[in-house]
C-alpha cells in the first residue's frame, strides 16, 4: 500500500465557509482526508459537513459519540456526511484544533461509497468529544470532488488545515500525478 | 456591511488554490444544511440526556430491588 499527498490547504485570514477539492485524480484506490480544524461558532464540538461531487442526497450516517459523561449512538440520514466533533468549536480552549479523519474506500468504483470517520476534540475544560462514525453515499459515479464545510453554519477558522491523500493498494502502488 | 462568504477551491490536477465567493444557491444550501444540522444535534443531545436520566432511575430501581453496587456496576458496563 502507498499513501501520497494529493493536496493540502490551510484557511487564511477570516477562514472559509467551504473548502473544496476538485479534479481529484482517479488513479488511486481509496482517499483519506485529514483535518486539523476549528470553527468560529460558539460551541464546543462543531461538525464537518461533507459532500461529494456536489451531491446533496443519498447519504446515510451512523454515529457513536461521547463527551466523558454522556455517550450516545444512532443513525440519521442527511444531505451530507456529518462528522460531529469534526471541528473544535469556538468555545474550546484557544488555539486548539480537532483531529479528524475521513476514509473513503474505492472512491472510483461504480458502487455506493463507504466512509469511515473519526474525530476527537481537545479542550482544557470539562467537555471534550470523541466520535466514531460510518457513512455511505449511494451515488454510483466515481468521486471527483469533495466539499467540506462547517456543519454549524459558520466559517472554518483561520489556520485550519485539510489534507487529501491517495491510498493505493498493492506493494508497487501507482504514483498519483 | 455583510461579510462575503467564500470557499477555497483546490484544483488537485494543477495545485492551484483560489478563493471565490459562494453563489446564492450555495449560500441557500448552506443555510438549509445548518438548520438541518441544528435540528439533528438537538435530537441527539435530547436522546443522550434521556438515556442518562433513564439510567439514573434504573440504577435506583435496582438498588431498591436489593442489588449491590458491584452487581449494578457489572450490569451497566
Amino acid at each position: 500500500m502507498t499513501m501520497q499527498l494529493i493536496q493540502t490547504t490551510t484557511a487564511g485570514s477570516g477562514g472559509a465557509a467551504t473548502i473544496e477539492f476538485t479534479s481529484i485524480p482517479q488513479t488511486a484506490t481509496d482517499l483519506l482526508i485529514t483535518v486539523s480544524g476549528r470553527s468560529v461558532n460558539a460551541v464546543v464540538p462543531d461538525s464537518l459537513y461533507i459532500t461529494v461531487n456536489s451531491s446533496s442526497s443519498g447519504y446515510a450516517n451512523q454515529y457513536f459519540t461521547g463527551n466523558g459523561s454522556l455517550s450516545a449512538a444512532g443513525t440519521y440520514g442527511s444531505s451530507g456526511i456529518i462528522l460531529n466533533g469534526g471541528l473544535a468549536g469556538g468555545s474550546t480552549t484557544s488555539n486548539t484544533f480537532s483531529n479528524s479523519s475521513i476514509y473513503i474506500a474505492n472512491y472510483t468504483s461504480s458502487s455506493a461509497k463507504a466512509f469511515s470517520l473519526e474525530a476527537v476534540i481537545e479542550n482544557n475544560a470539562t467537555e471534550g468529544r470523541l466520535n466514531i462514525q460510518s457513512g455511505s453515499w449511494s451515488g454510483t459515479t466515481a468521486i471527483t470532488s469533495i466539499q467540506i464545510a462547517c456543519g454549524g453554519g459558520g466559517n472554518i477558522a483561520q489556520y485550519s488545515t485539510i489534507s487529501l491523500y491517495a491510498i493505493t493498494k498493492g506493494s508497487g502502488g501507482a504514483t498519483v500525478s | 456591511m455583510t461579510e462575503t462568504l467564500t470557499k477555497i477551491v483546490v484544483d488537485c490536477s494543477t495545485g492551484e488554490q483560489t478563493v471565490v465567493p459562494l453563489t446564492a444557491e450555495e449560500i441557500a444550501q448552506r443555510e438549509a444544511d445548518a438548520a438541518a444540522y441544528a435540528e439533528l444535534k438537538a435530537t441527539q443531545e435530547a436522546e443522550a440526556a434521556q438515556i442518562a436520566a433513564d439510567k439514573v432511575e434504573a440504577i435506583a430501581a435496582l438498588v431498591a430491588l436489593g442489588l449491590t453496587e458491584a452487581q449494578i456496576a457489572a450490569l451497566t458496563k
